[in-house]
């Protein structure tokens, strides 16, 4: 029964809205603005975290790098060889899946009339039990090609496609530069790249093409590596085994922990997130201070409305209408007000944020919790302010109301 | 039987700064149901306070005030609300129609606050403005209508929820003669099917058409008479 006031009241409150148009246009846009910088800035920090979050799962979020940290005091001792690889897979068996030099090779290869630019990245067997890596054709390094120190190479697609026209290629050989020495390398896998567009957009215009080859077979044992790939077990923590492996190869090479660095995303994410954190903490206040202003307009919109309808409001009390009629009438209408600033800015903030995703061609995230939530605060405020100019008109005398010219 | 309308010993004192003024002074009137009372007086008379209090809009400072037995100045201001939605039609000078807002859903208003279901509140509005001939008028705003116009649509507003009562406060103050005339035989002949009238003017050619005329000068009763041959319409 009771709905039968509500539906009248909403249908009243559009038409009050509509009927002043430019005013109630005007009121709206503290809230407008306020809740568009609101879901605008949200899902730009959204938006930010998805991307580098992509940018993460890409590298590996297990994965660090250990580097010679000390570029101005170095010895060529410090440097990885061979044998601390060795020393370093045996000690912590259990606690690395995966340790690897990080390095890479260029070299141009000519094939037939073709002339690519290939870049081979030194990997150890058992790198694609840690990243995911698409075979098409053939197979992975594994363990006894790095035994055996195998002049082999997995190619990827667009790389065999530029030198063979093909990408079925296992079984031919490449020519390619070392070392200052020409190597011939058996193709034993093609495999296809998958990197998230975020990062191929980042990265940019690439003009090398991807390779693997094993991290043994370039260089003889007296070479220094300056950083090595890491990919630490599930179980243990990031942090805890990179202090354990400083110590060891600092112990190991007579140096200080300090003369290396352990990289990880994981203390770039808490960066990031810290970043993101802080900023929406910075618009969160001030768009509380532009909803209270807007608040604030729609209160003293609803007070002039209020006393422009003094008569109606008495005719309304003569004819029956109870003190919460009139109270539900005009905080329907303060809620309506501000409900609408509230889908406006939504709409707005986030054509806003797609029209500039779409320029800088990035995801966009729009969270829809976000939305509902900015729409009920909206909602929230026009009751909040609207409730005093309501009471005002519930409460007034049905005589003096109708005296009122 | 329990007269409509029981007033008694009321008196109504307004303070205006330390001013006292006496609107009503010790008035007593019993009006019964199917009564056309017009109340008459010069303006401060009173006439307009007693028409407030009868309405249920004001309360009076001592006194008793009875509407079909319910004694009105013990009620909350939300009871006042209802028993005027459901016992009073009020019909008033200045028309008193919601602007924007039109014809049609101005005589639904009292129904919506009576909790009437829409199809029926519209049925209803319907069959009233056919009643005062304004059928083809439904859908235009108040302010396109001409002063007869608009107290038509006042008076099928005031007969929404059909009330014993129905309030007119001098309601041809803003009509010509022509316009006046139309009205009060509309009066006439809704109190001819039984409808209760109380009329407040101050016009000797208005106050005519009432069976029963009540004079106030100064706040009090001066004069209470019937028309001749007129006793009561149920009697």
């Amino acid at each position: 029964m009771l709905k039968i006031i509500w539906l009248e009241n909403i249908k009243i409150a559009f038409q009050s809205i509509l009927a002043n148009k430019m005013r109630s246009l005007l009121t709206m846009l503290g809230v407008i603005i306020g809740i568009s910088s609101v879901i605008s800035i949200v899902s730009i920090g959204d938006s930010m975290k998805g991307v580098m979050d992509d940018i993460y799962k890409d590298f590996g979020e297990n994965r660090a790098v250990l580097y010679v940290g000390n570029i101005e005091d170095f010895r060529s001792t410090d440097f990885f060889y061979h044998e601390d690889i060795d020393l370093l897979k045996e000690r912590f068996k259990e606690k690395l899946l995966y340790i690897c030099p990080s390095e890479s090779i260029r070299s141009d290869v000519v094939q037939s009339r073709s002339n690519v630019k290939l870049r081979m990245e030194l990997i150890d067997g058992g790198y694609d039990k840690v990243q995911k890596v698409k075979m098409l054709y053939g197979r992975m390094i594994n363990s006894s090609d790095i035994d055996r120190k195998s002049k082999v190479i997995v190619l990827e697609q667009n790389a065999a496609l530029k030198l063979f026209g093909k990408d079925n290629v296992v079984g031919q050989t490449i020519r390619v530069k070392i070392d200052n020495n020409m190597e011939d390398l058996l193709i034993v896998g093609v495999y296809k790249k998958e990197q998230s567009p975020v990062l191929t957009l980042l990265q940019g215009q690439n003009m090398y093409e991807d390779s693997y080859i094993p991290y043994s077979m370039p260089y003889s044992n007296n070479y220094g590596f300056y950083a090595l790939d890491i990919f630490v077990a599930g179980k243990y923590s990031m942090g805890l085994v990179g202090d354990e492996i400083k110590n060891y190869i600092a112990k190991m090479k007579n140096r200080t922990p300090e003369n290396y660095t352990y990289y990880t995303v994981e203390e770039e994410q808490t960066q990031v997130n810290s970043i993101v954190t802080g900023m929406s903490v910075a618009v969160a206040a001030i768009a509380a201070i532009s909803l209270l202003v807007g608040g604030i307009g729609i209160m003293n919109i609803m007070l002039v409305s209020v006393t422009e309808r003094t008569r109606e409001i008495g005719i309304k009390k003569a004819l029956g209408a109870r003190t919460r009629d009139v109270l539900f009438q005009f905080l329907i209408e303060s809620a309506t007000l501000s409900a609408l600033g509230g889908i406006v800015g939504t709409v707005t903030g986030i054509g806003l944020v797609m029209l500039g995703g779409y320029f800088i061609s990035i995801p966009i995230v729009v969270n829809p919790a976000s939305i509902i939530l900015a729409v009920a605060f909206a909602m929230i405020i026009g009751i909040f302010f609207g409730y005093y100019p309501a009471k005002k008109a519930a409460n007034s005398d049905p005589i003096d109301a109708l005296r009122y010219e | 039987m329990e007269k409509m309308i029981s007033i008694k010993n009321l008196s109504k004192v307004y303070k205006t700064g330390s001013v006292e003024v006496h609107a009503l002074k010790d008035v007593s009137i019993e009006i019964d149901y199917g009564e056309f009372v017009a109340i008459m007086g010069h303006s401060g008379s009173g006439k307009s306070t007693l028409m407030n209090i009868i309405g249920c809009l004001d309360r009076p400072t001592s006194g008793k005030y009875f509407l079909e037995g319910i004694e009105i100045d013990k009620q909350s201001a939300d009871e006042l609300s209802l028993i005027r939605n459901k016992k009073i039609g009020f019909v008033f000078q200045a028309f008193n129609l919601i602007p924007r807002t039109n014809v049609l859903k101005n005589v639904e208003l009292p129904m919506i606050y009576a909790k009437v279901k829409s199809k029926e509140r519209r049925e209803r509005a319907m069959e009233l403005l056919e009643k005062v001939g304004l059928i083809d008028r439904i859908n235009h705003l108040p302010n396109e209508l001409s002063g007869g116009q608009k107290q038509r649509v006042a008076i099928a507003r005031a007969l929404a929820n059909n009330p014993p009562i129905i309030l007119a406060d001098e309601p041809t103050g803003n009509l010509d003669t022509k316009s006046a005339e139309e009205i009060m035989n509309i009066f006439r002949e809704l109190n001819r099917e039984g409808s209760s009238i109380i009329l407040v003017t101050h016009e000797p050619e208005i106050a005519k058409y009432a069976d029963r005329i009540i004079m106030f000068k100064d706040g009090c009763i001066i004069e209470d008479r019937r028309k001749e041959g007129v006793e009561n319409n149920l009697a």
